[in-house]
This record gives C-alpha cells, sequence and structure tokens, in this order.
C-alpha cells in the first residue's frame, strides 16, 4: 500500500508547488522582459477574504473606436495594441482579433459595444497593499479637488500579451510612499 | 469500573445469572480492547489545532506586509505549505495508523495551498477572480484525503466546491451549470463510499449525509435555465430522493440527526407541496403544453432524476410506507395540472393534509409524542397558509382555526390520559 502511497504523494508535493512557482515565473518573465507603460486610473478599495486589501483599479484608457465594428462582439477576446506617448502614458493604437507581431499588446475581453465604441477590461484591475494603508490611499485619492485633479496611473509591465502591475502612481509618486 | 459494580449489584438482587454477568462483563472489555488507542479529544484537537493554525496564518498573509522584498514575500508564500508537505511525509512514513496525525497533517496542507496560492496573488498583483483561486486550490488538494485519508479535509473539499459552484454559477450572468463543479463532486464520491463502507456509524459519515444533499440542493438551481416551473418539479424530485435515500435500510437505522437525507428531504417536500397549495404556480403551470414541457432543457434533468427516484422506490431495500406509494401520485397531479388548474390545486390539499393525519396516527399508534406534534404542525401549516388564501370567508377560516386548535388540545390529553391508564 505504501508503495504507491508515498510516490504519489510525492507527485501532489511536486503539483501543489509547481503551481505557485509557475505563476512566480510567469511574471517574473514579465517584468523583466516587458516594456513599462502607465494606465491613468481611478481607484477604489474593496477587500478579498483570502487575499485582503486591495485598491481595484478603473482605466481611462478602456475604449477604442475600430474602423469596422460589426467584427467585434460582447465577452469577445481582442488584442489591444499599445503605444508610448513622451510622459510613458499607453495609448490605445488598435484593437485586432488576431494576434500582432509587434510585442506591445494585451489581451483583453469587450465588456461593452456602444455606438461605435468598444469597450473592454484590462487583465490588471487590482492592486494589493497592506490592510491599514489602502484605506488610507483611497483617502488620500478621494480628497483631491474637482479643479486640480491629481493624476494617478498604474505602473505596468507588458510583454507579448502578459502583463504585471508593480506600483500605482500619484503624481508621479508611488502610493506607498505617499501613505506613509 | 462503574459497569462491574453495577454487574455485581444486580448480581446479588438475582437479577441476572452467573452467566449473564459474566457475558456483560466479557462484552464491556471486549469493547474497550476494541476501540483504537486514540481518544476522540486527541483526533478533535489535532484538527482544530492545524485547522486554527492554517487559517491564522491566512489571515498574517491577507495584511499585505509592504515593507518586505518580493524574495522574503515568496518564501514567506512557500513555508507554510512545505512545513504541511514534511509532516505529511512524516505521517506516511511514521505515523501512518494514527488518526490524529494524518487528519491534522492534511489539513495543515490544505490551508497551506491556499497561503501560498493567495501569497504569490498577491505579491504580483494577479487579477484572478474568487471561483478561480477556488478552483485551482481544490484541484490541488483533491488526492489530499485519499493518500492520507483524512475525512475532514474531504468535507471542506466539499464546501470549498460548493462554494466555487455557488460563486462561478451564480454570481455570473451566463447560464452555466458549471459542468466542471459536478466532475469535481463525482470525484469525491469514492471517498464517500469508503466512508459507508468501513465507517456507516461514524461521525465524519454523519457530516456528509448532511453536507452532501445540502450541496445538491444548492447547486441543482445551476441547471435553471428557462422554465422556473420544471424546476421546482425537479426540486421535488430530489426532495424525493433524498427522503427515500433516508428511508433505505443502510440509512434508517441511524439517529435522525445523523440521516440529513431522511431530515433535508421530508421538511423539504413538505415546503414545497405547502408552495403547492396556493394556485401561483398551477396558474402558470396550466399555461405549458406537453410538447412544449418536454422541449425545454430542464425535461432532461427532470427525467433523470424521476427515473433515479422511480429506482430508488422499486429497490425495496427500505420499509415501505403507504405515504410513499401514495406520493406517486404527485407525479399524476403534475400531469392533470397541465390541463386544470382547481383540481390539482385541491388535490395537493388533500394530499398534505393526509400526511399530517398520518403522522397523528402514526404517533398515536407508536405513543409518541414527538410523530403526534410533528403531524399536528403540518396541519397547522396548511391551515396557517390556506388563511393567507383571501377567498375564503373569515368565517371558514376561524372555524378551521378553532378546529385545528383543539385538535392540538385533545390529541395531546388523549395521550397522556392512555399512558397514564397503562401505567
Amino acid at each position: 500500500m505504501k508503495k504507491i502511497l508515498i510516490p504519489a504523494f510525492f507527485v501532489l508535493i511536486a503539483a501543489q508547488l509547481y503551481v505557485p512557482a509557475s505563476m512566480i515565473f510567469e511574471r517574473e518573465k514579465v517584468i523583466e522582459r516587458g516594456e513599462v507603460f502607465l494606465f491613468e486610473t481611478a481607484p477604489i478599495d474593496p477587500r478579498d477574504p483570502f487575499r485582503g486589501q486591495y485598491i481595484r483599479l478603473n482605466f481611462e484608457e478602456d475604449s477604442y473606436v475600430p474602423a469596422d465594428i460589426s467584427r467585434f462582439e460582447y465577452e469577445q477576446k481582442v488584442y489591444v495594441h499599445l503605444q508610448k506617448n513622451n510622459d510613458n502614458v499607453a495609448e490605445v493604437i488598435g484593437l485586432s482579433l488576431n494576434k500582432p507581431t509587434n510585442k506591445n499588446y494585451l489581451e483583453v475581453s469587450i465588456s461593452n459595444i456602444s455606438n461605435d465604441r468598444v469597450y473592454f477590461e484590462y487583465p490588471f484591475d487590482r492592486f494589493y497593499m497592506e490592510e491599514t494603508k489602502a484605506p488610507k490611499a483611497e483617502n488620500a485619492l478621494r480628497q483631491r479637488t474637482p479643479g486640480q485633479r491629481k493624476k494617478a496611473y498604474a505602473k505596468v509591465h507588458v510583454w507579448q500579451g502578459n502583463s504585471v502591475i508593480s506600483d500605482v502612481l500619484i503624481e508621479g509618486k508611488s502610493i506607498k510612499a505617499i501613505v506613509e | 469500573m462503574k459497569i462491574t459494580n453495577q454487574v455485581n449489584e444486580l448480581l446479588q438482587a438475582g437479577v441476572i445469572s452467573d452467566e449473564t454477568a459474566a457475558a456483560i462483563e466479557a462484552f464491556y472489555l471486549n469493547k474497550k480492547n476494541e476501540q483504537p488507542n486514540q481518544s476522540r479529544l486527541i483526533i478533535a484537537f489535532g484538527i482544530l489545532g492545524a485547522t486554527l493554525i492554517g487559517l491564522g496564518l491566512i489571515l498574517i498573509i491577507a495584511h499585505n506586509w509592504d515593507n518586505l522584498s518580493r524574495l522574503v514575500k515568496t518564501f514567506f508564500a512557500f513555508l507554510p505549505l512545505v512545513i504541511g508537505q514534511a509532516f505529511g511525509l512524516y505521517v506516511l512514513y511514521r505515523k501512518y495508523e494514527s488518526i490524529a496525525w494524518r487528519e491534522g497533517a492534511a489539513v495543515f496542507i490544505f490551508f497551506g495551498v491556499a497561503a501560498s496560492i493567495a501569497m504569490v496573488s498577491q505579491v504580483y498583483n494577479i487579477p484572478g477572480d474568487m471561483a478561480d483561486f477556488l478552483l485551482t486550490w481544490m484541484l490541488l488538494v483533491l488526492p489530499l484525503f485519499y493518500l492520507l485519508r483524512s475525512s475532514i479535509t474531504a468535507m471542506l473539499y466539499l464546501i470549498g466546491i460548493t462554494t466555487y459552484a455557488i460563486v462561478a454559477g451564480y454570481f455570473k450572468s451566463a447560464t452555466d451549470p458549471v459542468w466542471t463543479f459536478w466532475l469535481l463532486l463525482v470525484a469525491l464520491l469514492p471517498y464517500y463510499y469508503y466512508l459507508l463502507q468501513r465507517k456507516p456509524g461514524g461521525n465524519f459519515t454523519a457530516f456528509f449525509h448532511w453536507l452532501l444533499p445540502a450541496s445538491l440542493i444548492i447547486c441543482l438551481g445551476l441547471f435553471a435555465e428557462k422554465s422556473e416551473e420544471l424546476m421546482l418539479f425537479a426540486y421535488l424530485l430530489l426532495l424525493a430522493l433524498f427522503y427515500l435515500i433516508g428511508n433505505h435500510s443502510r440509512f434508517n437505522a441511524l439517529k435522525l440527526a445523523s440521516n440529513g437525507y431522511l431530515v433535508i428531504g421530508l421538511l423539504g417536500s413538505l415546503g414545497i407541496l405547502l408552495f403547492l397549495s396556493f394556485d401561483d404556480f398551477w396558474q402558470s403551470w396550466v399555461k405549458m403544453s406537453i410538447v412544449e414541457l418536454f422541449s425545454q432543457p430542464e425535461s432532461l434533468l427532470v427525467a433523470l432524476l424521476f427515473s433515479l427516484a422511480v429506482y430508488f422506490l422499486f429497490l425495496k431495500k427500505w420499509q415501505a410506507t403507504p405515504l410513499l406509494w401514495l406520493s406517486v401520485f404527485v407525479f399524476i397531479i403534475f400531469i392533470v395540472g397541465l390541463y386544470f388548474v382547481l383540481v390539482p390545486l385541491i388535490l395537493v390539499n388533500i394530499f398534505y393534509l393526509i400526511i399530517g393525519i398520518y403522522y397523528v396516527k402514526q404517533g398515536a399508534d407508536d405513543d409518541h409524542l414527538g410523530l403526534l406534534n410533528f403531524g399536528l404542525l403540518i396541519v397547522t401549516s396548511l391551515v396557517i397558509a390556506r388563511f393567507f388564501d383571501a377567498n375564503l370567508s373569515f368565517v371558514i377560516r376561524g372555524l378551521l382555526f378553532l378546529l385545528v386548535g383543539s385538535g392540538f388540545f385533545i390529541a395531546n390529553y388523549q395521550m397522556l390520559k392512555k399512558r397514564k391508564i397503562v401505567k
């Protein structure tokens, strides 16, 4: 009996270690090889029972007007082509059903189509923070007065359709530094 | 030992013979030796300790330690899991006979897996929603209860996959029966079968008799697509199936508290029948045609549950009660209901009343106050339900209440009087 149990248990150990490890390697590869884009964002702050406090990010640049809208449908997986402006802020320059040849693109799902505009959801929408800091961070963002809006950006590494969000910047400073 | 003193006392009083006294003592001595040297308390503490430590680790991780570097965080992501796995190996090599060690190590690994995935998701801000998280977690702990024979992990797994089904099925707009859930559930069944075979009277087995029907009732709704009416029929059939399983020879010897199938099946079907005693359902049911009924996707589910229920009904491994045979007529009521509204309505009310009276009679025959009052409660619920039907006059409703109220009084009084006379 044990002749089967113990090897089987080793296989289970390997699987249990492999899953989190592969999650790490995939993201490290993106951070190392990817290009950094800034996405303008408006964060809010919910909580996840297992993973703790995070801020939820809503992005300004979340839609595009394609030439031929009839090709796109709701909940479809499409590729967003990105380009940086002089301040490293991301701009959407195209939308396609096939993988682009260059590396600056993301795989997204279409969340809405209205008039001639296609809205989509980025694969990154949460940024985890220490539990005491996340509400403070949200307050810091809320205190901005309507006239002088503080600009918040998510710093995202993009590589061949994959992405890792590594920081949220407010007026150029890391959100973690601001709430300390 | 207490029992020897009592046996001696009975022996001296001449109540039992020497032989009987020796047999009683031998029986208790054997029983004591039969019990493995692991008290239930140690098992309970082992499980509780591992659960608390596991949950504690998850909470500490959820704090999100910003000041730690990515490397340090990664190290801590793997630490609890690796410790748990080391415990698991130790158990496999040295302590496999000890239930407390097996259960404890398995529970620790169970939570260790969650902690490591959660920590990595945090470090890299991985978006994945709750359903994905639960699915990965449950897949990675699935072999655990087979390898370490851990019933508590199997229970946690059942709760986990049910939560997954709720999050993935009910909280998303797409209508999807979440096939992955049903596959994950099938993967648990061999373990349940093992418990049924080896530990038919065990505590963990009894927990499963509650958790499994509860999970099925929760997840049956995942199949709902268009027809609410057919789904109600499906629920009624599933509950009937539970009631039949609860009456199966394997289960009906169990205490009521251990027989979740019977309790859920009986109370659930009564609830649905009570709902059917109002005309709301029949008003929309009558608008359906048989052809339309069979073209609904839910009809397949109903057919499946119906054949299962019929199979169990004719299995005859349960004590046949007249009530069970009568319940076949519910099916006929549904067919009649396709053409008339009033006929099925009256039939359901009569059927419900018969169930109440049946239990009152059973209680009276067996001299069982609990059953008697259960029957009276069924009748009362019917009367209260009719109270809300505006088309009965106040006088009739008032008389009904008086009747049932006096019924309660008279039935209980008669039974207590009968007991006194017997004494």
